[in-house]
């Protein structure tokens, strides 16, 4: 029971610092909201994490490598759902004679609606409602309890701005509103929130839309990028020492994005004791489908 | 993960002719380029083909005014090349306005500078 509990624990600490993504293919004019590892992208499309993985020290001396793997399909141009699981390996459990575990986390399933697109000014916005099942993984893995997640996103491009400098950098951004089905007297969480922000600054961008300077091959096509994700307890707990800690992660990184897919690396940086204790690392492959297959499963269900 | 193992195979059997968003690859005139002659037409080589029924390219000056002969086509009928031809330029600053919509129907659209020196 207690490793049980303590699996969950970690486990739950992983989700809540690194939040599962619909990472999406999101074009608003000439930008790309590219793909980040820490909070979701504003789009809608039709994509697949194969892999996302993680390798982090939630206590400082156990290390988890989750890998999300995640399907993402549009229903219309402006509408679509994604499902998607973690793997989790943990090893070095110092809490069970420093053994190793692995198990699958929670599956989830989400709904996302882009309700705003404005190519000329490079804004996109989506919202999502997620649903994730915490008895559908691997006992102790999963993290007992069902979540469902009301989301909000947003991307702006600075291109609009007539500065040249800055017109290759873009911002996105999500809020996560987690309500679990069971509260911490039950074994389960509080409500909390989180989200994140990104700066990127796109040299595809800088190329096509600001100024030619020739750059060729592999850093032609990066992004690099900052993120900072958050999470925090959307309220007291009412059971004494049970409590959503605030958790600060940082990622630098960039993200390579070809025509069909992209590949992003980032290093992870908790910015406090409860987002982590050591360095961590994150990357991810990424599938276009909606480049890929145009005419098949990268297409809208409605447009079939 | 069975699902990643359902859906790569499928990937494999559907795949159809790779069509993708249509992004500027290059320009000429260059993207922020400034010019000692005045160029007599703008082309844009797209990162994937176009249709140059539903594709425009305007070029105005600094007033505003627009520059170019509204006559978009395909260079060599080369399907990733749209170029449209200028009025002459006299020197000063031009912004390109191009809008795409690629052979699978996605759209782009995007905006560069070029400049004209005395």
């Amino acid at each position: 029971m207690r490793r049980t509990l303590r699996l969950a624990a970690i486990a739950a600490a992983v989700a809540a610092v690194i939040p599962h993504h619909a990472a999406a293919h999101a074009v608003a004019g000439a930008r790309i909201f590219v793909n980040t590892d820490l909070i979701d992208d504003p789009g809608v499309s039709d994509e697949a994490n194969l892999p996302l993985i993680s390798v982090t020290s939630p206590d400082g001396k156990s290390w988890i490598t989750d890998a999300n793997f995640e399907y993402d399909k549009t229903i219309t141009p402006s509408l679509g759902v994604a499902v998607g699981t973690d793997w989790n390996f943990i090893a070095r459990d110092t809490l069970d004679n420093n053994k190793t575990h692995a198990g699958f986390g929670d599956t989830y399933v989400q709904m996302k609606y882009r309700w705003i697109l404005l190519p000329e000014h490079e804004f996109i916005s989506a919202v999502q409602i997620s649903q994730a099942f915490g008895r559908a993984g691997t006992t102790g893995f999963d993290s007992g309890y069902d979540t469902t997640t009301v989301s909000g996103f947003f991307g702006k491009g600075l291109g609009d701005i007539p500065w040249a400098p800055i017109r290759p950098f873009a911002i996105t951004g999500e809020l996560d509103y987690n309500i679990p089905d069971t509260g911490p007297m039950a074994g389960g969480a509080t409500t909390s929130w989180s989200g994140g922000l990104t700066l990127q600054y796109s040299i595809p961008y800088l190329q096509s839309q600001v100024k030619d300077y020739g750059i060729a091959g592999i850093a032609a096509k990066l992004t690099p990028l900052v993120e900072l994700a958050w999470s925090s307890a959307a309220g007291s707990s009412a059971v004494p020492g049970v409590s959503t800690p605030t958790s600060f992660l940082l990622g630098t990184g960039a993200v390579w994005t070809g025509t069909y897919y992209a590949v992003s690396a980032e290093v992870l940086w908790p910015l406090n004791g409860a987002a982590g204790h050591n360095i961590g690392v994150v990357g991810q492959f990424h599938l276009y489908f909606d480049d890929l297959f145009p005419n098949t499963l990268g297409k809208p269900i409605s447009e079939w | 993960m069975r699902l990643t193992h359902l859906i790569l195979p499928a990937m494999l059997c559907a795949a159809s002719p790779a069509l993708a968003h249509a992004f500027l690859k290059n320009a000429s005139p260059p993207v922020g380029s400034e010019l000692p002659v005045p160029p007599t037409a703008v082309t844009i080589t797209y990162t994937e083909g176009v249709e140059p029924a539903f594709s425009t390219i305007v070029v105005t000056n600094a007033q505003g005014q627009r520059m170019d002969k509204a006559d978009p086509h395909l260079v060599n009928g080369e399907q990733t090349k749209l170029a449209v031809d200028l009025q002459k330029l006299p020197p000063g600053t031009y912004t390109v306005n191009w809008h795409a919509t690629s052979v699978d129907t996605h759209k782009t659209e995007g905006t560069f500078h070029f400049t004209v020196s005395p």
